[in-house]
């Protein structure tokens, strides 16, 4: 079972081929935190890797401040310590629209069906929903009637 | 009032769909209490100490005669026969099963109304004074742009998890009468070469910590209004306090930044987004389709009709009283704006409370709405309700109606229009019962001579220290404490709102529930000997300072607990 769903191509679907969470690949590239991510980079300088990792945010972490970062990620994280900690919604919008982020951004954490077309709205495109919740029922989540302001 | 297109219409059915769908899946066990809580809180669903209380959303506080007559219908049907206004305008039902909420939003649905907001650490119903649109005074009609946050605010998909509620207040006439200086955020309309701007106040709040809202930007053109919000309510929204709950209004964060350094914080914010060209953008078309529903044209009225009205007032000095109490002339020439107390005095205070109105009052109501005024509703800040654009020829009639159905007590802004929350009796949150209170006081001060002389007066009572009631902002402010298990209440005076808003200060020592009356009698007996001239209560304390008063309360009480 996959507890990943992801909009491809304008489509919300189950995903099961996923680069960062897929389990005994020997491919698997990393998600790194912050500190750990400019590290790497650190150790990147001058050669060239194929496998770049994505990296993770804490709802207190600003990405303004991690621009340089941002240019190599091809996926952010957000992570909902509680789904009622609403400070990922604004990081995604900020990434989105202010900074342009063009890769994958992803909810990670207490990420549940009925909060799932939020953040789809805020610039998330894909959610790890939390592991004892059925990723298939929550697929039905982007399902639902999207608001927008403005129309 | 704003009519609802096809777009207002799927939004408010789909989401009804969405909750009842949600309601099944916490009955079948999917979802948890605490993942069903802000759910439900969000569709204006609370679990009060008897039952479930739902919370309706009365945007601005306007209604339409149908609306009214079908929250009667409501109230018969699901609850005990009434609602209770509150004092943002909305309307709570107390009785409600949670298994019928779904069926009771859809009949809402029907006559474009919903539930959406009115609670929850999100944006709540915006509110404006119940006179917008006629107020002498006004200088634009905040309705319109009233309507337009409503809009942007409804299911914001980025704002529904903020650290806290948040309320948003516009006022745009020369008196202040929506408490906009207690909002965390206060819009002042003001026209300035022809266009409409907003002076934007930010961090305001009751509750724990009262404090009055600070200039945040003087001069924000309307198109420019939503991009400010914006920014303010996403730096609120990832900077504000999520640790302890009594820390994270708005108005904590603006105070411990600063409110230099938060208009920083929001203007690099606003910046980003004007870069972006992520703003919402509002045209003035879509502003011309919401404003051409508030918009009315008025008959010109005979003159002639207003000698029956002239004599009427000569012969029946109740309905001089009334007229003089209860109405206020409006910007339309020949129209009056009336207001019904839902405070009736010592006539029936055994059964009702502050801002109660029975199924048969509502659609009484309604009625009358349709054949005297404009089939429109208004909530007050004050838990009445105002029927505007009554022609003068038609007062008398409609006097005599209010009476029949009790709602013409003359005391609106006297000291017995009392603000209260329905405190304990209801309230899980309350711990004291502010009706019992409210009662007693109803029945010390029930000769309208005495209340007539003390003129102008505001009294509020909260049952605990989340001041639903106001009561920091009343003339006199009541707030129930406990205390070893004990009720107490603490009196504090000099509260004022409007422009002018000031936090009252507490006098002294608290009482008892049954002291409190007495309390009043010497604070207003003091006032009758200390006022000069014409001065009101407040302005009295304004002059005098808290002092003399405190004296003529304490000077004899020996009942009165030493440190609460």
């Amino acid at each position: 079972m996959s507890q990943l769903i992801a909009i491809r191509n304008g489509v919300a679907e189950q995903v099961f081929d996923d680069p960062w969470y897929v389990p005994a690949s020997n491919q698997q590239t990393q998600v790194l935190k912050v500190e750990d991510y400019r590290q790497w980079l650190a150790e990147q300088a001058g050669t060239s890797s194929s496998l770049v990792p994505a990296l993770q945010l804490s709802a207190a972490d600003e990405p303004e401040e991690l621009v340089e970062l941002l240019q190599q990620a091809p996926m952010v994280a957000l992570n909902f310590e509680k789904f009622t900690d609403g400070r990922a919604y604004s990081q995604a919008a900020v990434l989105r629209r202010n900074l342009g982020y063009q890769g994958d951004i992803r909810a990670v954490g207490d990420v549940l069906r009925d909060q799932l077309v939020l953040m789809q709205q805020c610039g998330f495109s894909s959610f790890l929903i939390r592991a004892d919740k059925n990723a298939e029922q929550a697929l039905q989540g982007l399902q639902r009637f999207r608001y927008g302001f403005a129309r | 009032m704003y009519q609802y297109n096809d777009y207002d219409d799927a939004l408010v059915l789909s989401r009804v769909e969405e909750f009842r769908d949600q309601v099944a899946r916490y009955q079948g066990g999917e979802l948890s209490d605490d993942e069903f809580l802000p759910l439900r809180l969000q569709n204006g669903l609370y679990m009060q100490r008897h039952a479930w209380m739902l919370r309706v959303a009365i945007p601005y506080g306007t209604l339409s005669a149908d609306q009214l007559r079908l929250l009667g219908n409501i109230a018969d049907r699901y609850d005990r026969g009434y609602g209770h206004f509150t004092t943002r305008q909305n309307l709570q039902f107390n009785w409600i099963e949670l298994s019928d909420v779904p069926d009771i939003l859809e009949a809402l649905a029907g006559e474009h109304m919903h539930a959406i907001q009115t609670s929850g650490n999100c944006v709540r119903n915006i509110t404006t004074e119940a006179f917008a649109g006629v107020a002498h005074d006004e200088i634009m009609d905040p309705r319109p742009f009233a309507e337009l946050l409503r809009q942007w605010a409804t299911i914001n998909p980025e704002f529904l998890f903020l650290p806290r509620k948040f309320k948003i207040a516009v006022s745009s006439a020369d008196e202040d009468r929506a408490v906009i200086r207690a909002h965390d955020i206060g819009l002042y309309l003001y026209q300035h070469k022809g266009a409409a701007y907003f002076r934007i106040m930010v961090g305001g709040g009751l509750g724990r910590t009262p404090i009055l809202n600070q200039m945040l930007f003087e001069q924000v053109h309307w198109q420019d209004l939503l991009g400010c919000l914006e920014a303010t309510l996403r730096v609120y929204n990832r900077f504000g306090r999520r640790d302890n709950k009594y820390k994270a209004r708005i108005k904590i964060l603006v105070k411990s930044l600063g409110i230099d350094a938060f208009r920083d914080e929001v203007e690099q914010e606003w910046q980003k987004i004007r870069n972006s060209n992520s703003a919402p953008v509002v045209s003035e078309q879509q502003l011309a389709r919401i404003s051409a529903g508030f918009e009315r044209q008025y008959p010109v009225v005979s003159a002639e009709l207003d000698l029956e009205y002239g004599a009427w007032l000569a012969r029946d000095q109740d309905f001089a009283q009334w007229i003089q109490q209860n109405t206020r002339p409006q910007k339309q020439a020949g129209y009056v704006a009336v207001v019904a107390s839902t405070k009736r005095g010592p006539a029936s205070y055994e059964t009702c409370a502050p801002g109660d109105l029975s199924s048969d009052q509502m659609r009484e109501l309604a009625a009358l709405a349709d054949r005297y005024s404009c089939g429109e509703i208004r909530v007050t800040h004050e838990q009445n309700l105002v029927l505007t654009d009554v022609a003068r020829c038609d007062l008398y009639p409609l006097w005599k109606a209010f009476q029949r159905i009790g709602l013409a007590t003359p005391n609106i802004g006297l000291l017995t229009d009392v603000i209260s929350c329905p405190g304990g009796d209801f309230c899980a949150l309350a711990n004291t019962k502010t009706l019992p209170v409210e009662r007693q006081i109803q029945r010390q001060f029930d000769q309208l001579d005495y209340l007539h002389e003390l003129g102008e007066l505001s009294l509020n009572i909260s049952g605990c220290m989340n001041a639903c009631g106001h009561h920091h902002v009343g003339n006199i402010g009541i707030l129930g404490v406990t205390k070893n298990d004990e009720e107490w209440f603490q009196v504090t005076i000099g509260g004022q709102q409007g422009k002018a808003a000031r936090i009252g200060k507490i006098i002294g020592p608290a009482f008892r529930a049954e002291e409190i009356p007495t309390v009043l009698q010497r604070l207003t007996d003091h006032y009758l000997s200390a006022r000069e001239g014409d001065e009101n209560f407040a302005d009295c304390i304004a002059r005098l300072g808290v002092e003399p008063f405190k004296q003529a309360v304490y000077q004899t009480n020996e009942k009165s607990e030493e440190s609460c």
